[in-house]
């Protein structure tokens, strides 16, 4: 099963590497993260930081697009042109194809995000002669944050339309990125808000903590621990919404 | 022995925006097809055809009744080392070129690199595909789409073969050819099962056939038994007649 799982994976990856809208994104970062020189043309000041920012928000806007798009399609556009009917003919199980596409769709971001970075990396030292290799530890961030994303968007997808899934996708990355602020609530005066601030706490992914600008800023080191937490619990986040996925879709009428 | 069990099968879906409908697709079916036999499954449109195969396949669940292919239930990944399966309108990994989607099916089997390569070769002479694997398949034309679907049913070398409508989109060479594969896969002693509207094709090749209407059975003969009991009238008169009356 681990080797079709594999195949599936590679095929998926390969799908969405040759996806034209998605390619067209990526291009969209690149053109973005060059801007960055008009931007930094601009500032009087912190020139550098100028271009380290809008790079940075570069590769986290194109990594929402291609997450967004790509994440609402991976199992849904199989399923509507019926692609899915020659797929699964073969003996593939339903939850091991869920595992093998998301799996591929979690590399084929990581493939983009990080050669967006890349981009960044040798644009900055080119144009400012620093080199800055915490850009990709900011881009670890920002794809941490993508693949708790991707997950939400996977599951949404399976139970609703593609456009549905999207808006919710966009929904969880507004309301996720202030999570943080929800506590402000915790100890309020009304029961209600209370217990509301407290669940939707718990039911949001807190994805402010996983924002970049810390690491750039150069003023806090990232302790390990903090590192292997986050990684954990992004990992987390992929099991829980994979089986969720797989048994949505094992109990699926494909027709 | 047969290939294929199927026994009082019901599929009613649910319709409307509040689901409160229902329509009966398929409606106390049942037949079976005997191992190394061809049999036609015709029916006019929207009569169930599709609903029985995708029941068969495992893709839906019936609402009631029975199905055993291969002496396995629908959908055992057992049974579907050895089924082999096109559906109506097939599409495969559209990005990929008709090569890499057809390897990445013989890696769904657990085939070697080498003997994948054997395979597609050997397929690509027999179905004489060429441009097809190639071209990435959004890319192909409705007949090309339908070989690579043929190839991807067949490149496990199954012993039941079920098939939608497999003559869609294909001219008359290839009308011709599809008949020839399936001419041979019989000669090795392999089940074939598939639905169709060109009555045509399947006069030619069907050693059996049945005729379903409204989700039901309302005819099932042998070619012979046809041609003893109608001589000279072809299937489509039968066919014609069948409709005529009742309506
Ligand atoms: N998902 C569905 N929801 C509701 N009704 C459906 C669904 N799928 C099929 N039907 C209905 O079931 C009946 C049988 O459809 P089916 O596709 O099995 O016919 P068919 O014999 O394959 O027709 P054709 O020759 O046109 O392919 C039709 O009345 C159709 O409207
Ligand atoms: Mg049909």
């Amino acid at each position: 099963m681990i080797r079709r799982a594999f195949w599936v994976s590679a095929a998926t990856i390969a799908e969405l590497l040759k996806d034209r809208t998605i390619a067209g994104v990526f291009f969209v970062g690149v053109a973005m993260i060059f801007g960055g020189y008009v931007v930094a043309e601009m500032a009087v000041v912190e020139r550098m930081k100028m271009f380290v920012d809008t790079g940075v928000g570069a590769v986290f806007v194109a990594g929402v697009f291609i997450t967004l798009m790509a994440g609402s399609n991976l199992l849904g556009r199989e399923i509507r042109d019926k692609e899915i009917l020659c797929t699964l003919s073969k003996p593939l199980p339903r939850p091991v194809w869920v595992v093998g596409k998301t799996i591929g769709l979690l590399v084929a971001v990581a493939v983009l995000i990080f050669s967006l970075a890349t981009v960044l990396l040798i644009y900055l030292k080119f144009q400012t002669n620093v080199w800055k290799p915490e850009i990709f530890l900011a881009c670890f961030f920002i794809y941490l944050e993508m693949v708790i994303l991707c997950n939400y968007i996977v599951l949404f997808s399976c139970v609703t339309t593609q456009y549905l899934s999207v808006f919710s996708g966009i929904l969880i990355l507004l309301a996720g990125g202030m999570a943080d602020d929800l506590k402000i609530y915790w100890d309020s005066a009304s029961p209600l808000a209370q217990g509301m601030s407290r669940l939707l706490y718990y039911a949001l992914p807190n994805l402010g903590a996983y924002s970049p600008g810390p690491v750039l800023s150069g003023s806090v080191s990232v302790p390990a621990n903090l590192l292997f937490a986050m990684v954990f619990s992004a990992a987390m986040y992929v099991i829980v919404a994979v089986t969720l996925s797989a048994l949505v879709i094992r109990k699926k009428e494909l027709a | 022995m047969n290939a294929l069990e199927i026994s009082n099968l019901k599929k009613t879906y649910k319709t409307g925006f509040l689901r409160k409908e229902t329509v009966a697709a398929v409606n106390d079916l049942s037949f079976n097809v005997r191992k190394g036999e061809i049999y036609g499954f015709l029916g006019p449109n929207g009569s169930g055809k599709t609903t029985t195969l995708m029941s068969v396949m495992g893709f839906i669940t019936p609402t009631s009744g029975k199905i055993l292919v291969l002496g396995d239930s629908p959908g055992s990944s057992k049974s579907r080392e050895r089924i082999g399966f096109l559906p109506d309108n097939p599409v495969l990994y559209p990005y990929l070129s008709g090569y890499n989607a057809l390897y990445v099916v013989g890696r769904m089997f657990l085939l070697s690199h080498s003997e994948i390569n054997k395979r597609i070769g050997a397929l690509a002479d027999e179905l004489g595909m060429d441009r097809e694997l190639r071209l990435p398949v959004a890319k192909h034309s409705r007949g090309m789409r339908q070989r690579i679907g043929f190839a991807q049913a067949l490149i496990n070398d199954p012993e039941l073969l079920i098939m939608d409508e497999p003559m869609n989109g294909l001219d008359p060479m290839g009308r011709k050819m599809f008949r020839d594969v399936i001419m041979k896969r019989r000669e090795k002693g392999k089940t074939v099962f598939f639905s169709s509207h060109i009555l045509s094709d399947i006069e030619m090749i069907c050693d059996r056939i049945c005729v379903i209407r409204d989700g039901g059975i309302i005819y099932e003969n042998t070619m012979k038994g046809i041609s003893e009991s109608r001589p000279g009238e072809t299937l489509e008169d039968i066919f014609m007649s069948m409709m005529g009356s009742g309506k």
